[in-house]
């Protein structure tokens, strides 16, 4: 049930239930439950989703705006809200009662005006239907106290549920406000369960409107005017339930609503919205003065605006400067708290104390499309451009980014400036510049020729990297490569008491380091067994390279050795090595998912390349090699191998690359034909013949 | 300084002061990588006190020292409590002046699958550690208003204990007998004296590991050193208050709540009837009964106090269609009552407990079945069970002992035990090569409890997702394995085995190099990835007798040879037995494997025989069988 409500509701506000059947309630449930559209009648499911767990037979969301008004020192006008969101669903299997067993919500809230009037509240209401038509409303006061720690006040479990029921439920909510409601939002159509008919209402004041638009095949709002009020419709039936499918971007492939509700004579424009924000930054006071202090003892001669911008990244991405400038705590360090917008005033001050020619832009995720087709801001994101030749970008400090790198999200995405929305299109980065490169030398044990010693060195950059910094990179590693003289200059009482801090976190994390360390090998272990299908033992020497956090060293790259237990079989006297395995294993394609209508969006293009050079055992020879020559190429991506062998060791260079990170649909059997290019060297196998 | 004692108490005086908490913590990190912290010193009292009302209650005050290992970690220490118990304080205070107050503490539900237990509660207070070094005083107060409460008692903690000390004060006329569980095992004394009229009972240790959460295990009082505090009466003979002396008097106790319920067959007499009413024989009205509570009423624990050991009535049960055991045991009884039969309410311990009812203690039971007399015989009815035929009994309650209502005295007795062949996985594969694949007819038998959970998984697996389910089941999770024509039985049918066919297709089986052909013969490699880790604390209790039977027939093609044949395996164990044949004849070559465990239970002082099992095991899985062309 929580899971539902979740899904369904996320935009909006928490759950909360009554726990007396106050009159405020009464009057809510007779309007909701008394009042419902003619599909909350409906008992049965339509014949092609019999074999579903659940289905949704009816789906109302209503918000209603009104004014009122209050006299209390003098008249006052406010805004009354209400939303009311109302669930009827058929639960078909022991499965889906099982997910609506019990259900646990916040306690109550109502409060009343000077009249005895409720001026906002929040109210669950549940009820069961029987298969013979009988319906019971579940009472909320048998709940009870929900485990410690849940976040929740009380849970409940749902009386008489069985296989065939129908779960009617709804939460309302009402609240108020002096100012004019002005909101958007994205809403999926497509739901956990399929959806029979779903319907959207706003009821609105003739002084307000709602704008929105329809995606992907999502039907649009009907407008009618009553009185002084104005209704909007939306009704969608017979909806399939939400694919689960790889590669996917709901907001731009899945049927979908964006609307905005706001003053009628304001159509909403992102684009104005945009260039307001953008506008702020000439005027928002920032001080850079810990900033500039650094920069006058370590750089002040310093007149290269990359290295100038380079080491202004550093330092804000430093803990100590993060403290400092954002009070975000040293103590973890490879948290993603991320700088908040303050950033970006502190570029823009920065650049222009230095004479840097830049750009402050607002870039839209590309997970929720361009600017226009934007009901809200909240997918976007800043980015500053250094107009330099090749122009630079700075991005939000997460803690591994380096200085012109951008979030992936926004690559490709066309981005507003205050001066223009056209010609900032970010750029996009190549697979080759988020390559993954392994180097594995293998050989089988020399004691027990049925385990194989590996010794790796794994490199990686670009988006490809983060991953592998976490695994290897611990807090206290983290900070030690700050450690450096420049970052201890105490120009102010603040820097003193920050440096000193961090000089303390280093030292209690380096405490702590032994155990990390072995946190982190039984990490490495478990991802290996999990990735490769091994049992690994003896997991030893894991030895980072490079952070990957600095230009100078732009990739993370770490070394490592252990022992694989099962990947080889015996054969009489031969031995098959399934080398393949250590590739780690492929995306397979289920067969339900090898026909697709939607669009591929990954999050970049990449690359792997993986060279294993395996130690023929004296006394043996190998065949097989031709298992491990395979090439299925296309402008889609690729995957190539190919093993050679000078008798000694058998050499085998592979590489699968995914050359966009957006294909078409009508592009999928070409990914289809390198991944499965790449399922099957998974399992290619060599057998060393004993001579 | 002529008094040795004085001497000695500066002496640690000094000791204590000028420890050296880092160093400590240091060499603690070394031994306990995986560990936050660690014990330095528990002393958990238990004080008896008489009660005029229930005849003893008890005080129980912990103090433990707790170092830090880590730096920038919180942990969680806890008190459970019940209906019957208070956490009076709960505090804690760190050598770096952080205090917990009981304002801080957050108590609540505690979520458990321990079937009596489920009005259990706890408090928790969140430790910041902020140095490694940084030592933690942790103190709480717990009372239980009556003593019969008080059962089993652990000596590990959460956290390696370097030193603990587990004391009981107990009046000299109060009778308590204290057993020790486990204990050889561990560098644990006791010690006895008397003091302020009270008997002191003091068990000391040193040097324990902390206790780790394990899948598949056996139960807590297997394998942990623990004791169990059974108190039974309080007085002299003139004046003398039974507490628990004997299993009668639990079972008094158990009875007079039993006694309090209001049953009310209106409200379920109209469907025991419509249930019964085409039924013409005992056994099938019977079956009918406990199948609907099986079906219809949803295990959900939601309780309350006395709650724990009193069950819910059975109109109530009947009503929200769900409830605990008790509750469902209980409505078992009334509706078999209702339909004309002798139905009783069951204690009985599940497999998970070690004790049986010679011990009268509230520790011996943790669950509840429903008993119906049928022509002179017992029947054991649990309808937590889903998908349990009529006539057979769960692996976890099978020889269990049982108390069985009778009025004022019980009937002692056991839990039927099946056949031991009763439980089995049997998959048999006619396989042919299909270039680098085996293909061929599946046919899987289920039996017992391997029976029972696959219907219970099947059902409760959303009906959209069923098809994936079978794929996983009936490849062990191979992703190389394909079905196709999959042919299911009647799933509805508890009683007798569950034989299902289909087709598959396992990719890859087969190597081929110039003309040799090397077969991956076994299509479901069970029990590959069972080794143990040395660490591990508990036996393994696979929650059922392991009987894991595969055959695979693969046909020989014309014109091939079969060179070489993996070696067979034969390991008996008193605990297990693992087996693998390969035969041969013209056009066929047949593999056999079959693997018992015939308790489902793997003691620990047998893992070194277990993991050289299963290295044996892992080897002949990693044997192929080569044709050639």
């Amino acid at each position: 049930m929580k899971k539902v409500l979740l899904a369904c509701i996320v935009p909006f506000l928490i759950i909360v239930a009554a726990q007396a059947q106050s009159e405020v309630e009464k009057k809510v449930k007779q309007k909701i439950w008394g009042q419902a559209p003619a599909e909350f009648n409906a008992t049965q499911v339509p014949e092609k989703w019999k074999n579903e767990s659940a289905v949704l037979l009816a789906y109302h969301r209503e918000y209603i705006c009104d004014f009122a008004t209050k006299v209390g020192i003098g008249a006052q006008r406010y805004y009354v809200e209400t939303l009311n969101i109302h669930f009827r669903i058929k639960l078909q299997d022991k499965a889906a009662v099982g997910d609506f067993s019990d259900i646990s919500f916040d306690n109550k809230s109502i409060t009343t005006n000077l009249f005895g009037r409720a001026s906002s509240y929040r109210i669950l209401g549940i009820k069961v239907i029987k298969p013979d038509g009988s319906q019971k409303e579940v009472d909320l006061k048998d709940a009870v106290k929900a485990d410690a720690g849940s976040g929740d006040d009380l849970k409940i479990p749902i009386p008489n549920l069985a296989e065939g029921d129908i779960i009617d439920y709804f939460i309302a909510l009402k609240t108020e406000g002096l100012a004019m409601p002005d909101f958007g939002d994205e809403d999926l159509m497509e739901a956990k369960y399929p959806v029979v008919k779903q319907t959207i209402t706003f009821m609105v004041p003739h002084q307000m409107e709602l704008y929105s638009t329809s995606y992907n095949g999502a039907p649009g709002f009907k407008k009618v005017v009553k009185d002084n009020d104005v209704i909007y419709t939306l009704q969608d039936e017979m909806r399939e339930k939400a694919p689960q499918i790889l590669w996917d971007y709901p907001y731009r492939s899945a049927p979908h609503i964006r609307y905005r509700v706001r003053k009628e004579d304001m159509k909403p424009d992102v684009t104005k919205t945009a260039k307001e924000y953008l506008n702020y930054f000439s005027t928002y006071p920032t001080d850079i003065g810990v900033i500039v202090d650094y920069m006058d003892v370590n750089f002040k001669k310093e007149k290269d605006v990359k290295k100038l911008i380079e080491e202004f990244f550093y330092l804000v991405r430093n803990p100590i400067y993060k403290e400092a400038l954002f009070e975000i705590k040293q103590g973890e360090p490879l948290n993603s708290n991320n700088p908040p917008d303050k950033f970006f005033f502190l570029v823009d001050h920065f650049c222009k104390k230095y004479k840097i020619p830049h750009t402050v832009l607002l870039a839209p995720a590309r997970s929720y499309g361009p600017f226009e087709e934007l009901v809200s801001l909240g997918s976007c994101d800043f980015v500053v451009r250094i107009d330099t030749d090749p122009v630079m970008y700075i991005a939000r400090p997460t803690p591994f980014r380096l200085p012109d790198e951008i979030p992936y999200s926004l690559e490709g995405t066309d981005a507003f400036s205050v001066y223009s929305s056209k010609g900032n299109t970010i750029r996009v980065s190549k697979d080759d510049q988020n390559a993954t490169l392994t180097n594995i030398t293998a050989a089988l044990d020399a004691s027990d020729n049925t385990k194989l010693q590996i010794k790796r060195n794994v490199s990686a950059k670009g988006y490809s990297k983060t991953y592998h910094q976490y695994l290897v990179v611990t807090d206290f590693d983290y900070l030690k490569e700050y450690d450096q003289p420049k970052y201890q200059v105490e120009r102010s009482r603040l820097l003193h008491g920050l440096i000193k801090e961090y000089n303390e976190e280093k030292t209690k994390f380096g405490q702590r380091v032994t155990q990390d360390y072995t946190a982190r090998d039984t990490r490495m272990k478990e991802e290996l067994e999990e990735e490769m299908e091994i049992k690994v033992s003896d997991y030893k020497n894991l030895t980072v390279k490079s952070s990957g956090m600095w230009h100078a060293n732009p990739s993370v790259e770490y070394t490592d050795e252990f022992t694989a237990e099962n990947l080889t079989k015996r054969a009489g006297p031969n031995i098959i090595v399934e080398l393949g395995r250590l590739i780690e294993k492929q995306t397979q394609i289920k067969d339900d998912q090898k026909n697709r209508t939607r669009n591929i969006y990954q999050d970049f293009a990449r690359s792997f390349d993986h060279t294993i050079a395996f130690t023929i055992p004296a006394g043996y020879t190998v065949e097989g090699l031709e298992n491990f020559n395979k090439k299925t190429e296309s402008a889609a991506g690729g995957f190539v191998s190919t093993a050679t062998s000078d008798g000694k060791t058998v050499t085998i260079k592979i590489r699968k690359h995914y050359a966009e990170n957006y294909y078409a649909a009508a592009d999928w059997p070409k990914l289809n034909a390198f991944l499965q290019a790449a399922v099957d060297l998974y399992s290619a196998k060599l057998l060393l013949k004993k001579a | 300084m002529n008094n040795p004692l004085f001497v000695a108490l500066l002496l640690t005086a000094g000791v204590l002061h000028g420890q050296d908490f880092s160093q400590q913590a240091k060499t603690l990190q070394a031994k306990y990588p995986e560990e936050a912290a660690a014990v330095l010193r528990a002393n958990v009292a238990y004080v008896l006190t008489k009660d005029s009302r229930v005849g003893a209650k008890v005080k129980v005050t912990r103090s433990e020292k707790l170092l830090s290992l880590r730096y920038n970690q919180a942990i969680h220490e806890s008190e459970v409590y019940d209906g019957n118990s208070q956490v009076e304080t709960f505090t804690a205070e760190s050598s770096l002046k952080q205090r917990l107050t009981d304002a801080n503490k957050v108590c609540g539900t505690y979520t458990s699958e321990g079937l009596f237990f489920d009005d259990s509660k706890f408090c928790m207070q969140e430790l910041k550690l902020k140095e490694v070094g940084e030592v933690w005083d942790v103190t709480s107060v717990k009372k239980l208003n009556d003593a019969k409460y008080l059962t089993t008692v652990f000596f590990q903690e959460k956290y390696p204990v370097l030193e603990k000390t587990i004391s009981f004060t107990l009046p000299q006329d109060m009778e308590v007998e204290i057993r020790g569980f486990n204990l050889d095992d561990f560098p644990i004394t006791k010690t006895e004296r008397v003091a302020d009229g009270n008997r002191i009972v003091e068990y000391t240790t040193k040097e324990m590991p902390g206790m780790q959460s394990e899948s598949f295990d056996r139960g807590l009082q297997y394998n942990h050193p623990h004791l169990l505090v059974l108190v039974k009466s309080v007085g002299t003979s003139s004046q003398k208050t039974n507490v628990l002396t004997s299993p009668q008097d639990l079972y008094q106790w158990y009875a007079s709540l039993a006694q309090k319920l209001q049953p009310k067959p209106e409200v379920y007499k109209a469907t025991v009837m419509q249930l019964i009413k085409d039924k013409s024989t005992d056994e099938e009205k019977i079956k009918a009964i406990y199948y609907w509570v099986q079906d219809n009423i949803r295990y959900i624990a939601f309780e309350d106090g006395l709650a724990a050991f009193k069950p819910d009535e059975a109109q109530s049960v009947f009503e929200k269609r769900y409830g605990d055991c008790k509750g469902m045991a209980n409505l078992t009884k009334e509706m078999l009552k209702t339909a004309g039969y002798d139905a009783r309410l069951t204690w009985i311990g599940t497999k998970r407990i070690l004790y049986d009812h010679s011990i009268p203690s509230l520790a011996v039971n943790n669950h509840m079945i429903c008993t119906v007399m049928l022509n002179g015989k017992k029947y054991f009815l649990d309808a937590t069970e889903k998908y349990m035929p009529f006539g057979e009994n769960a692996e976890r309650i099978q020889s269990r002992p049982v108390m069985i209502e009778n009025g004022a005295t019980f009937i002692a007795d056991n839990v039927t035990a099946s056949d031991k062949n009763r439980d089995a996985d049997i998959r048999t594969l006619k396989a042919s090569l299909n270039g680098d694949n085996l293909v061929g007819s599946y046919a899987i038998e289920l039996k017992g409890e391997a029976k029972k959970n696959f219907l219970y998984s099947y059902h409760y697996t959303k009906t959209d997702r069923r098809d994936a389910f079978m794929t996983d089941f009936i490849s062990r999770g191979n992703n190389n394995i394909k079905n196709t024509n999959l042919k299911l039985p009647n799933l509805e049918e508890r009683s007798g085995p569950l034989a299902l066919q289909c087709d598959v297709t396992y990719n890859g089986a087969v190597s081929s190099f110039n003309n040799e052909y090397y077969i991956d013969i076994d299509p479901s490699k069970s029990f590959k990835n069972w080794a143990v880790k040395a660490t591990r604390q508990s036996d393994i209790d696979f929650g059922e007798k392991i009987h894991n039977k595969t055959v695979v027939e693969l046909s020989v093609p014309q014109g091939y040879a079969v060179t070489s044949l993996p070696k067979n395996v034969t390991i008996n164990d008193p605990e297990f037995s693992f087996n693998i044949q390969y035969s041969k004849t013209n056009d066929k070559v047949v593999y056999t494997k079959e693997v018992v465990v015939p308790e489902g239970v793997i003691k620990k002082k047998s893992f070194d025989r277990w993991n050289a099992a299963i290295r044996q095991l892992v080897e002949a899985y990693d044997s192929q069988i080569i044709l050639k062309k």
